[in-house]
């Protein structure tokens, strides 16, 4: 018998972006640590994200985007999620999320006005993203990361 | 009709000839008896297949850019400059990604701006807007062979009008275009679109007219190269059972010299023997070695090692021909000034290097590589066979769905994605993890030494950080 997973996490990258290394290191990473991920790949809207969290009844979204156009493409999302009743499923973003060079702090606050609990600053590696979302969700880590 | 490693019947293959041609107005200018004659005026040398058929007899190495270019004056411009300038001995027509989706009405919209401006605007030839007449005034101007090139899941009426005008092959494949280049399109669906191009090219092969199919498999991302020599020969035997004579096979360089070598080695002598298996024995193959694309240095000077030292590989490989990455794409699309100097810079390695006819290919590293590499491709296209009751194709269907053909970083969702590369303590490429490919214990405990030997240099245990590290530290400058 497979043991259940202790959370449920949907990731994806959202937008008209193929960028995917990044994504799939840390889905793999996730299952690892015995998150059940259900991962949407490329090329998402908020609606794919929404769609997939409810019906899987979600714990987290892990959303990436490094075309840098993310401000645009998350605009109304935790409204939407709100909405679908998905007010408990917390909301994280990653990648490149602005073209122009500002402080992190800024665009941290953009994120996390939009309505994401969490905004991950570029290059921060999948042990840190771990520990975090099982710090979030009360769960235990399973792996044991180096980074 | 059931997808299956069978050559097309005729009926069925004019049925789906009618439909393609009518994707574009410029299918109807498609008249495949004046495309035969067309080939048949041309000089044997601006024939690809032939031209590498030369080289494997006579142990030479040639030189291949892969460009493209959106007008027809500058995409014949560009590829002039590459022949005269470059001294490219084969040429390509990249095509731009709309026309790669069949999105042909962008590409037109493309084409209109940057004849307009006289700046290009699209990053490719789109050789279905362009039309046969067109192509034919670029390969007209040119000397030497070009291939049509680029990975798609549907190349199909590229191939009509870029082959009746006046290409003489085609570089990629179904399994690099399923991978790498689709969501979520089932790799059948992509299958049954090549098995259409390989029955076009096994057409003119026919009449007489030589035409060069390059396989490249998938895309390496610190991938033991076992995951692209399977699913390339799986590329080779799709396109044989429809007629394709001459294929090319690709071998991607990811440097290290061993394991770069040993891919050359085991990938010709396995596609070769899987083809006579399958009572392929009358296809011609040859070889062809380039690094992948990800990320490169910035600086010139460390740009120029990395390209003389693939061609060095590629060389002491005995490949005929070697394709190259250029000076400038970490900074922008390859300029026609860049990849001359580039090619120049190969060109240079290539004349001192080539006439010595070195062997290192008997080095105890380089099969040391062989024999496990081997092992691994065995392995797994075996269990493809069996899956499929002797029909590599329908085995495919099977193998993708349960993950005994899976790749890392697929942009396909209908990919496992569970297998994943690290490098190990000399810069090799291991398996991390091996997912759900079939291999016995001999296999895992060789992987699983090699990564504790990186973990011992290291003095910690590999993470995924190393693994991001791995991926990236060619362009910081060093192997490992």
């Amino acid at each position: 018998m497979k043991k259940p997973a202790k959370a449920v996490v949907v990731t994806g990258v959202i937008g008209e972006d193929v960028h995917v290394t990044g994504i799939r290191i840390l889905e793999h990473a996730l299952r690892s640590d015995g998150f059940e991920v259900h991962s949407l790949g490329i090329h998402n809207t908020q609606e794919d994200f929404i769609g997939k969290a409810s019906e899987v009844n979600a714990d987290a979204i892990l959303m990436s985007s490094l075309a840098g156009h993310a401000e645009m493409l998350v605009k109304g999302f935790k409204e939407k999620c709100n909405r679908a009743g998905l007010e408990k499923t917390r909301l994280y973003i990653g990648g490149q999320l602005v073209i122009h060079s500002e402080a992190w702090e800024e665009t941290e606050k953009t994120f996390l006005d939009q309505g994401f609990d969490r905004v991950a600053v570029p290059f921060l590696r999948p042990g840190a993203i771990l520990a975090q979302l099982n710090r979030d969700l009360g769960t235990h880590a399973v792996l044991d990361m180096a980074g | 009709m059931e997808i299956s490693n069978s050559k097309w019947p005729d009926t069925y293959f004019r049925e789906q000839r009618d439909k393609v041609l009518a994707m574009w107005p410029t299918g109807s200018e498609v008249e495949l008896g004046d495309a035969v004659a067309y080939h048949k005026q041309m000089p044997p040398a601006k024939n690809a297949a032939l031209k590498v058929l030369k080289a494997r007899d006579e142990n030479l190495t040639y030189l291949c850019p892969s460009s493209g270019s959106d007008t027809i004056n500058n995409h014949r411009e560009l590829l002039i400059h590459l022949q005269n300038e470059g001294e490219a001995d084969i040429l390509t027509s990249y095509i731009d990604s709309f026309t790669r989706n069949c999105r042909f009405e962008m590409a037109q919209e493309g084409l209109k701006k940057a004849e307009a401006s006289g700046r290009p605007v699209l990053n490719g030839f789109p050789v279905v807007v362009h039309g046969v007449g067109g192509t034919r005034e670029v390969i007209n101007a040119l000397d030497n062979p070009v291939l049509l090139f680029g990975p798609t899941p549907d190349a199909r009426l590229t191939h009509e009008i870029g082959l009746a005008g006046g290409h003489t092959g085609y570089s990629g494949g179904p399994m690099i275009s399923f991978w790498n280049y689709t969501k979520d399109v089932p790799v059948e669906n992509i299958i049954h679109n090549f098995q259409y191009i390989n029955r076009l090219m096994g057409f003119y092969e026919e009449q007489g007219i030589p035409m060069l199919y390059c396989v490249s498999g998938a895309m390496p991302s610190i991938s033991p190269p076992s995951l692209m020599i399977v699913p390339e020969i799986i590329e080779v035997l799709i396109a044989a059972a429809q007629g394709v004579k001459h294929i090319q096979l690709n071998n991607w360089l990811q440097g290290h010299l061993a394991q770069d070598l040993a891919y050359i080695l085991t990938f010709k002598q396995l596609a070769d023997e899987y083809l006579e298996k399958s009572g392929f024995s009358d296809v011609e193959t040859t070889t062809y070695s380039v690094s992948p694309t990800g990320r490169f240095p910035t600086a010139h000077d460390r740009v120029y090692a990395l390209i003389s030292y693939f061609t060095m590989t590629g060389i002491l490989g005995g490949v005929q021909v070697c394709g190259s990455r250029t000076i400038d794409e970490a900074h922008h699309i390859p300029t026609k000034e860049g990849s001359a100097h580039s090619f120049r810079n190969a060109r240079m390695f290539l004349n001192m290097l080539c006439p010595q006819h070195m062997n290192i290919l008997e080095n105890k590293d380089v099969q040391a590589e062989q024999n496990i590499m081997e092992k691994e491709v065995r392995a797994v296209l075996d269990k493809v066979f069996e899956l499929g009751g002797g029909d590599v194709v329908k085995g495919t269907v099977a193998a993708v769905d349960m993950g005994i053909l899976d790749q890392p970083y697929a942009t396909s969702q209908r990919v496992r994605g569970k297998v994943l590369g690290v490098k190990d303590s000399t810069g090799a490429a291991r398996f991390y993890d091996a997912g759900d490919l079939p291999f016995d214990r001999e296999i895992l405990e060789f992987h699983e030494e090699k990564i504790r030997e990186r973990e011992t240099a290291l003095n910690q245990k590999i993470s995924y950080d190393t693994i991001i590290n791995d991926l990236t530290v060619i362009s910081e400058g060093r192997i490992i």
